[in-house]
């Protein structure tokens, strides 16, 4: 076979290989698809939460797309104590104003980003605080929490996980949006949640 | 291959016969080199079966097994599930494709004698994976748990009422219950799922191969090969032209699955079963229609029944039927035409099992059941005395 065949050849073989694999990973794609949530699962992520009965101090925990998500009245002195916190301190570095939209409520995934317990709420004191902190505190591991839902102490690497949130009125919370997946990024941020929710 | 690959390579094959089995069973495995295209449907079974056990796993992932979900998990998959539509459509086509290529398969093995010594065992787990696919087929058509479902499900476990004494007893231990209901279901579920594909017909393929590989491919004249003269290594020839041949295989099916996925499907499954009302025009899927046909012909029920599995049954006895001293029909005139005209009164039957078997028609179909029966009858007879034209010594 001459120099020039023998190339012919090497050609058809790299071009049969390469539609081969475009065949093989197109083929791949629906399959690999098929098994990420549905699309069913993905419109369900909007509910609409009433928030008239819980009074300031008290927090209400519901479920969104079957994760915990804590909606927290937040007293004043909660709201003076978060924001004079110096947030060089912190491991996840995030101001209180810019993880809320209304300063008097806290919306976040109650999953405590160590291994994913739900954390406890303590009003008066996390355990092991002094002086006396109020926020949560995660009975797995030991992962203290201030009333920001920011990480204080322990194995938690970083902050709660916000939620898509916004207020329908004074008396509704609409939780989710009908595209954020919510299991790609960890959104930290108000400014950083996608619109619609 | 660089020396890397080749350590590798070296180091595997002292623990695991790799490089022998490519030799011996791909890049040195002597294929007669005059297989016509009849031969490739048994590499495209392979596929499309392939095809047949993926699409399943995903699609038990989303299926309820349960008489009060079924229905609406279906409607899940197809709305809900990303590619579901497909991942079902491609699932509940392929059985036509997977029959329709057995048929022929079946039918060239008839017409070139690859059921005669040494290849009869072949031959017989060949019949084996056949009616295994009946019945995976038939179990995968409860699952929808469509008006469909349940009525075919409802006729063909009625088909063993017929069995004397036994037969009441026999259909109710087979349903698990007094009619159709979850229990049913549920085992044809766990029965389609696992059993069936894969400690069945998985298990009877790999056999076939085994003994395949033993003795050899057949081929259109039906000599035996001298492996060196007569045959040229499988690949890269036979993998060339077997997946140029799927790859046009599998742009028809998609052109169905694509374009007319409701080509084979009938609207009546869109129905939720119910137990209250029996579709008023129900007929099998199209690929059991020559039995179904057959089945009608006979105005008995028992009659109906014998005559049906028969048919599917006789076929196994070809080995000892056909007493000619060569294999390829294409050296015995009489042979040939008749498996001409048996082919062709097949299909007939087919056509038979769509219409209602009333006057003339029912007339045709009980003539065209004695020829498909005599046919095997006369097999010995047309087979000994025709007079058989000379074979080659060398393909």
């Amino acid at each position: 076979m001459s120099d020039e065949g023998q190339s012919r050849r090497d050609f058809l073989k790299v071009t049969t290989g390469l539609f081969g694999a475009c065949g093989v990973g197109s083929a791949a794609y629906p399959f690999l698809k098929a098994l990420s949530p549905t699309k069913d699962l993905i419109a369900a992520g909007v509910q609409v939460v009433d928030i008239s009965g819980i009074k300031p101090g008290e927090m209400k925990t519901i479920l969104w797309r079957k994760q915990p998500v804590f909606i927290v009245h937040r007293k004043p002195e909660w709201i003076e104590q978060v924001r004079k916190t110096d947030v060089s301190t912190l491991k996840d570095k995030a101001t209180d104003e810019e993880r809320v939209i209304k300063p008097e409520w806290l919306v976040c995934l109650g999953i405590c980003t160590h291994l994913g317990c739900i954390p406890a709420f303590e009003p008066v004191q996390v355990p092991g605080t002094s002086p006396a902190v109020p926020g949560w505190y995660c009975p797995c591991h030991g992962g203290k929490y201030d009333m920001s839902g920011r990480r204080l102490d322990g194995p938690p690497p970083e902050n709660f996980h916000l939620v898509p949130y916004k207020f329908v009125n004074d008396t509704q919370l609409e939780i989710g949006s009908a595209t954020f997946a919510g299991f790609t990024a960890n959104i930290r941020k108000i400014k950083d949640l996608p619109e619609g929710g | 291959m660089s020396e890397k690959l080749r350590g590798v390579q070296k180091w595997v094959d002292r623990r695991f016969p790799f490089t022998a089995f490519l030799e011996k069973h791909i890049t040195q495995y002597p294929t007669p080199k005059n297989l016509n295209y009849w031969w490739n449907f048994g590499s495209a079974l392979g596929i499309f079966f392939t095809i047949q056990l993926v699409t399943g796993f995903w699609l038990t992932m989303y299926y309820k097994p349960d008489a009060n979900l079924a229905f609406a998990s279906v409607e899940h998959i197809m709305r809900d599930v990303h590619f579901g539509w497909l991942l079902r459509y491609i699932h509940a086509i392929c059985p036509s494709a997977i029959f329709l290529f057995m048929y022929i398969h079946i039918g060239r093995g008839m017409f070139y004698g690859s059921y005669k010594q040494p290849r009869e065992l072949i031959w017989w787990m060949g019949v084996a994976v056949f009616l295994a696919f009946m019945a995976e087929s038939f179990m995968g058509y409860l699952l929808p748990w469509g008006q469909m479902s349940f009525w075919g499900a409802t006729a063909i476990t009625n088909l063993f009422d017929a069995i004397p004494f036994i037969g009441p007893s026999l259909v109710i231990w087979l349903r698990g219950d007094f009619a159709i209901g979850d229990s049913t279901l549920n085992r044809f579920f766990s029965l389609h799922t696992t059993v069936i594909p894969i400690a069945v017909i998985g298990a009877l393929i790999f056999m076939k191969l085994v003994a395949l590989h033993h003795v050899g491919s057949n081929n259109p004249v039906g000599i035996d090969i001298d492996k060196k003269k007569d045959a040229v290594p499988f690949s890269p020839y036979f993998v060339t032209k077997d997946l140029w041949f799927i790859a046009l295989l599998l742009t028809i099916f998609f052109l169905f699955v694509f374009f007319d996925p409701e080509f084979v499907l009938e609207p009546d499954n869109s129905e939720p079963a119910n137990p209250f009302k029996t579709p008023l025009h129900i007929v099998p899927e199209w690929y059991f229609l020559p039995f179904y046909a057959i089945l009608r012909a006979i105005p008995h029920k028992l009659g109906g029944v014998v005559a049906m599995n028969g048919a599917i049954l006789i076929v196994a006895f070809l080995p000892y039927l056909d007493w000619s001293k060569v294999r390829s029909a294409r050296f015995q005139p009489v042979r040939k035409w008749m498996t001409y005209l048996f082919f062709a009164n097949f299909v007939l039957l087919g056509w038979l099992g769509l219409k209602p078997p009333v006057g003339g028609l029912l007339l045709l179909g009980q003539v065209c059941t004695a020829f498909y029966f005599l046919y095997f009858v006369l097999y010995p007879l047309f087979t000994w005395i025709d007079r058989t034209k000379a074979e080659p010594e060398r393909i």
